[in-house]
């Protein structure tokens, strides 16, 4: 126990979610002294994103039951006028997981894997007995990684010594974990992938040796796994909108300067059994193919309107109470503009309000334009970034972080309900004025009246975009509306490899919606309709049907997960008043409910002060004092210091970076239809001097 | 004990402003004084160069300076190694660059960079052409960077059809953009001509290009580009210079020759000449509209006897720059007092192209979805005056009356442009008299009660004897109106006529009638002092007409009318 913390602090906050880490960054901002905590090994808690290999072993820390960690002795630290909350231990916010895998288990080389996966994989093999080997996945031919940048030479070394494995691998069949799902889906199930395997064993495995010439390169599971760290899976599916509030505090706090994004490129629909583009930029209906020149007058006209539809009170006034689809319906429009506008525009419900839907479109609107042809901005190596940029911000201004650190509970005093400290997992008190919790780690009992929602999701890897184009670096979303009534809409994104969440040659797939039932009973019927989930892609035949196909599934998880955004503070028992309990991610597409709750906590707990200024260029830090950055924060505790130090680090080099960012912003900012002010607002400096030059040019030029 | 934020109070901003201002003046004052000392003593150094950079680099427009540069480019070329100067050059080049980053709209950089690209050994084109789409994307309507593109392509030789393809492709990421679609009128006639009409596309081409353009007007239907585009598409091929008539009258030994477009005949350089059985004549040409010097329609006198040979017929025959597409024949036989030979404007697709059964079918089914389009958009003066001119090229007159009433409804959705629909509208009336009548075959054209504002076309009617302009909205008879040089009887009642300056030295007019109209004096009647054969004037109705002494005024301005009506 070397590493103590400090023992006084003005805000602990438990837990790296998105909500902590921004109200984690604003207190820090403010220059409240912020202890950040989180019990697990990584940043973001449910919005982490994971390589493949540490997405396995999150399954398989999900499944674990819950140790009882030893007793840490926190009562010898307690004053008679106080009394204890004991923190839940472990976070139960997820389950039902479900993984399927469709590839080829070549289980020879699994190099990248941990000892978890080494693991799965041999009770993998255990469950499917017979290990049927199917085809060989062309491993001597070359191996096309697209671009690679030079930053894989580790795995490029690995890829090396997997072609000198042999010729042929072992295939095994997919095999639904056993996880807590309800077991008729899963025998369902289990038959259906049983069939498929002795339709594979008919062929005769040598011949497809000999005659098959792979052209493309057979993603095989140990591919996947040697690739694993190009993975960055994240488990919370979010775009941002570009004039979405997550944005906007982010180019506000500066935060920006630590993520990089891709505008989003695709809007696709699922219509008639087909996925289709839609058109919803200027440019996008002008170029589009599927639209009649009446349609694309249709669509631009009622968009038009609903850029502005608060003008007009007279299209709309009479419908206000009514559904949105039924207020489409008197607008003159063709079924599919109705269809792309409900449900890939203003990604509504049927039951949504024509208010709603007018609204919903507006935003998508306001937010064309921004960045680029669609609304949404993705960020590179996946949304568990997002939360990590907020922290870092947090630690530039002496935010002290600690991962893989337990709370055992909150010290409350008896008289007043306030919570005076915290006691870790090592047995150390820390006072602190506020507590900002994660609502994980909320006891058990205080959340016996919460009533949660739940989220399904589903991961899959595929080999191929739901829809073909010019280019395979696409990154859409797909909004499928329910095949019969009663069932969830689902949203899909899929994301390519040049955003840093997946191997190239392979899709990264997300399903998202609000639970009916597990997420497998939800989403199934989705990914069955878009995708093929069997083990035919390893027979092949014919070139030309390949063309054609849907997408192959090659890894599924399944999971749910808790929404606790609707959840008001009051519904919590027996909170004391200092402890703010924060929301963890929700079903919605944005993250704009995350970041008001984060703003209305922040200004319960200092009303008046501003929430996340912009944070000063790194030049305009004058640091008080005994001169010199408080490298460690003003603590002389090793273990804290690191991640600040990373930070400060960011910091002597942040002359640049800034630049960098600035840049990006106002090239990007160009490229949108209007001025953005914050694009305006750091160049307008920088113009003024030559200006003045000018000005005085004519009295000494010629 | 944290990091805290420097504030700098407001004055202490100016202040350090001030200074800074004041520091760049004097650095701004010194390098100047600099330069021009050296200049003075021709000293055409690296120094120069270096100050004049720092100078240009925090404004460009200091054309001087670049003249400058230049200079001492030209000087290094005599005195310094190639490759030194090459290198030279290239930092040139970066300079610029710089430069343009600056400030992307400064004619002397951009100039100052084509210079230099010509003056390089080894120019990179393909450099520069990066650069151009650079800073297209920048800026897409930055019309200094499209000079410089069409500067390198031209260099550099680039292929037509990849400059197409860059503009399809800016097209198609945003058509609001005039420059793309105006460089693309410019290339697709080079990579897809029409080989029988100058500055037009092939047929199959241009199909596409109406369902291109189509679907940028509905998509936005108020933004101009497109419609421009369109209307391009829509127009008509250049005219090749022509002689469209040639007209001979024994009474008055005068021969008139009409060209399709304006023509000096008194320049050195050409030759208009004249043939009367096969024997040279040298008359002296003029033009009929008095001391200009281009005109369509020239007119000659013959020497005495010319024309009196007493043989059967006689052949005239012009000749313009001995040229055998550019003649004209025509014979007149004895006991005739005039003959003529002349290209119907029909015939000539003037006014209409003549289409092929897909390219009707198209326009009309263009003519369909714009009509289409009108109803969803019915205020959308582009698209009614589109649904005008495709009537136009389709069928002028079968669509006559529906024109009418598309210019009505154009007239109350932009009424700020009346005038320009009246006189458009005007336009076309007459186009369709001047197709009636040739279709009728006479030489009387009708343009009564058209709702006329001007007249045009004028040079197509040089063998139009009577004219009916009554019941009209015009104000004057202008100029124009001396290519009538056949014209017999004029009606132009019940208009606000003011002006007939135009109703001068016309040989054959006998009758006008100006009835209800605005003229003032008799001074304003001058002109009609020279047609000498005029024997019949109708002013009733006119304020002149209400001067004392008026008859015997106008008797005196004009003795050769015999009858002279004023009320």
């Amino acid at each position: 126990m070397a590493d103590l913390l400090p023992t006084e602090f003005d805000v602990v906050i438990l837990g790296t979610g998105l909500q902590e880490s921004i109200i984690a960054a604003a207190c820090s901002r403010i220059g409240q002294r912020v202890l950040h905590i989180d019990r697990k090994t990584y940043y973001a808690g449910d919005w982490a994103s994971f390589t493949f290999s540490g997405l396995l072993s999150w399954i398989e820390e999900c499944k674990q039951e819950s140790s009882s960690g030893e007793e840490t002795g926190w009562q010898d630290q307690l004053q008679e006028s106080e009394e204890v909350l004991l923190l839940c231990s472990r976070n139960k916010s997820v389950q039902n997981i479900e993984v399927l895998s469709y590839v080829s288990q070549d289980s020879d080389d699994d190099l990248e894997v941990g000892a978890l996966e080494m693991k799965q994989a041999a009770a993998i093999c255990k469950e499917g007995e017979e290990t049927v080997p199917v085809v060989n996945e062309g491993e001597g031919c070359d191996i096309h990684h697209g671009p690679s940048d030079g930053d894989s030479t580790p795995t490029g070394q690995l890829e090396n010594r997997a072609s000198d494995t042999p010729p042929y691998d072992e295939t095994v069949p997919a095999v639904p974990e056993e996880g807590n799902l309800d077991s008729t889906s899963s025998s369902a199930l289990e038959s259906d992938t049983v069939k498929e395997t002795v339709q594979g064993s008919d062929l005769p495995p040598m011949q497809e040796v000999c005659i098959q010439e792979p052209k493309k390169v057979k993603i095989t599971y140990s591919k996947i796994v040697k690739e694993g760290r190009r993975f960055n899976i994240d488990l919370v599916s979010k775009f941002l909108f570009s004039r979405g509030s997550l944005v906007d505090l982010l180019i506000k706090s500066n935060v920006s300067r630590y993520a990089e994004f891709k505008n989003v490129t695709r809007i696709l629909t699922y219509q008639n059994g087909q996925v289709e583009q839609v058109p919803c930029s200027r440019a996008d209906v002008f170029a589009s193919k599927q639209l009649s020149v009446v349609e694309k007058r249709m669509l631009m006209k009622f968009l038009t309107f609903c850029m502005d539809y608060e003008q007009h009170p007279e299209e709309y006034l009479d419908f206000k109470d009514g559904k949105f689809s039924e207020f489409l319906k008197t607008k003159k429009l063709t079924a599919s503009l109705h269809h792309f506008i409900q449900h890939s525009i203003a990604m509504v419900s049927d039951a949504a309000s024509t208010i709603e839907g007018l609204k919903a479109t507006q935003h998508f609107l306001n937010c064309l334009g921004r960045y680029g042809n669609t609304p949404f901005l993705f960020p590179l190596y996946g949304l568990g970034e997002i939360p990590q940029c907020f922290c870092r911000m947090c630690a530039v201004f002496g935010g002290t972080y600690c991962l893989r650190h337990s709370v055992e509970c909150l010290v409350v005093d008896k008289e007043s309900k306030r919570c005076k400290a915290v006691i870790d997992g090592r047995g150390q008190r820390i006072s602190c004025e506020n507590v900002i919790v994660e609502e994980g780690y909320l006891p058990q009992e205080c959340c016996k009246h919460v009533q949660y929602q739940q989220i399904s999701r589903a991961v899959l890897i595929t080999d191929r975009s739901v829809l073909k184009a010019e280019t395979d670096q696409q990154i859409s979303i797909l909004t499928v509306p329910p095949f019969e009534p009663g069932q969830p809409t689902v949203r899909v994104i899929e994301l390519c490899s040049s955003t840093m969440t997946c191997m190239p040659g392979t899709y990264l797939v997300h399903l998202t919606c609000v639970s009916r039932r597990s997420a497998r009973e939800d989403l199934a019927p989705v990914v069955s309709k878009l995708f093929v989930q069997d083990l035919k892609q390893e027979n092949e035949t014919t070139e030309g049907e390949e063309e054609e196909e849907k997408p192959h599934v090659l890894w599924a998880l399944y999971f749910n997960m808790r929404d606790s955004s609707s959840v008001v503070k009051r519904a919590y028992a027996d909170l004391p008043v200092n402890v703010y309990p924060c929301s963890g991610p929700d079903s919605a597409l944005d993250c704009d409910h995350t970041v008001s709750e984060a703003k209305s906590i922040f200004e319960q707990l200092f009303p008046g002060e501003e929430f996340c200024p912009p944070a000063p260029n790194p030049e305009d830090i004058i640091y008080d004092g005994e001169g010199g950055p408080p490298r460690d924060a003003g603590f002389g505790s090793p273990a804290t210091a690191e991640p600040s130090e990373e930070i400060n680090a960011e910091i002597s080099a942040g002359d640049q970076s800034t630049k960098e960012a600035e840049t990006e912003c106002s090239t990007k900012a160009s490229q949108g239809e209007d001025d953005t002010p914050e694009s305006s607002s750091p160049k307008q400096e920088e113009n003024d001097p030559p200006d003045s030059v000018n000005d005085e040019q004519p009295e000494d030029s010629q | 004990m944290h990091g805290r934020i420097k504030v700098k109070s407001t004055e202490e901003q100016k202040e350090q402003k001030a200074k800074e201002r004041a520091k760049k003046l004097q650095f701004y004052q010194a390098t100047t004084a600099a330069i021009s000392e050296k200049r003075k003593d021709h000293q055409f150094d690296q120094e120069v160069l270096e100050l004049t950079g720092q100078i240009l680099s925090v404004n460009p427009d200091y054309a001087t300076y670049w003249n400058l540069r230049r200079q001492i480019f030209l000087h290094f070329e005599h005195e310094k190694e190639p490759e030194e100067v090459k290198s030279i050059h290239q930092k040139e080049l970066f300079f610029l660059e710089t430069c343009l980053r600056v400030n992307p709209k400064s004619y002397g950089t951009w100039h100052h960079r084509c210079w230099v690209m010509d003056h390089m050994q080894e120019p990179d084109w393909k450099r520069e052409l990066e650069l151009c789409n650079k800073f297209l994307e920048y800026d897409e309507r930055n019309f200094h960077c499209w000079d410089y593109r069409r500067f390198v392509v031209q260099r550099s030789a680039v292929p037509v059809e990849e400059e197409l393809a860059y503009t399809s492709r800016l097209i198609s990421t945003n058509f609001s953009n005039y420059s793309s679609w105006h460089y693309r009128s410019t290339l697709l006639p080079i990579v897809h001509p029409d080989h029988k009409r100058q500055g037009r596309i092939s047929e199959k081409i241009l199909l596409k290009e109406y369902e291109l353009v189509q679907n940028a007007f509905f998509t936005d239907p108020n933004d101009q580009s497109a419609w421009f585009y369109y209307r391009w598409l829509l127009g008509r091929a250049d005219s090749l210079l022509k002689i469209n008539c040639l007209y001979v009258n024994r009474d008055q030994r005068r021969i008139l020759v009409c060209f399709s477009r304006p023509v000096n005949v008194l320049s050195k350089s050409s030759k208009l000449i004249l043939f009367v059985d096969q024997k040279l004549i040298l008359p002296e040409w003029r033009p009929v509209a008095g001391q200009k010097t281009y005109s369509c329609v020239w007119l000659c006198d013959l020497p005495e006897c010319t024309l009196d040979n007493g043989s059967l017929h006689q052949d005239i025959k012009v000749v313009w720059d001995g040229d055998d597409d550019l003649q004209k024949e025509c014979t007149i036989y004895k006991g005739k007092r005039e003959s003529w030979c002349r290209d119907s404007a029909t015939a000539e697709e003037l006014f209409r192209c003549q289409m092929s059964v897909e390219k009707s079918t198209q326009l009309q089914s263009e003519l369909e979805s714009c009509k289409q389009l009108q109803e969803l958009e019915p205020d959308n003066k582009w698209c009614l005056l589109t649904v005008i001119l495709l009537m136009r090229a389709l069928d002028p007159l079968g669509y006559e009356n529906e024109t009418l009433q598309y210019f009505k409804a154009l007239k109350v959705a932009d009424a700020m442009r009346t005038r320009y629909y009246n006189d458009l509208c005007s336009k076309f009336v007459i186009e369709n008299c001047i197709l009636k009548m040739e279709y009728a075959e006479v030489r009387v054209i009708d343009m009564s009660h058209k709702n006329l504002t001007r007249l045009c076309y004028l040079d197509q009617m040089v063998l139009v004897t009577h004219m009916n302009l009554s019941g009209n909205q015009l104000t004057c008879l202008p100029p124009s109106f001396l290519t009538m040089q056949c014209l017999e009887v004029l009606n132009a009642d019940d208009n606000s006529i003011e002006n007939v300056s135009g109703l001068s030295n016309l040989p054959q007019l006998e009758e006008v009638t100006l009835r209800n109209n605005c003229i003032q004096t008799p001074a304003d009647l001058q002109p009609l002092a020279s047609c000498l054969k005029l024997s019949f004037l109708d002013l009733k109705g006119n304020p002149v007409c209400n001067l004392p002494n008026i008859h015997s005024e106008l008797t005196l301005l004009l003795p050769q009318v015999k009858e002279i009506i004023l009320q």
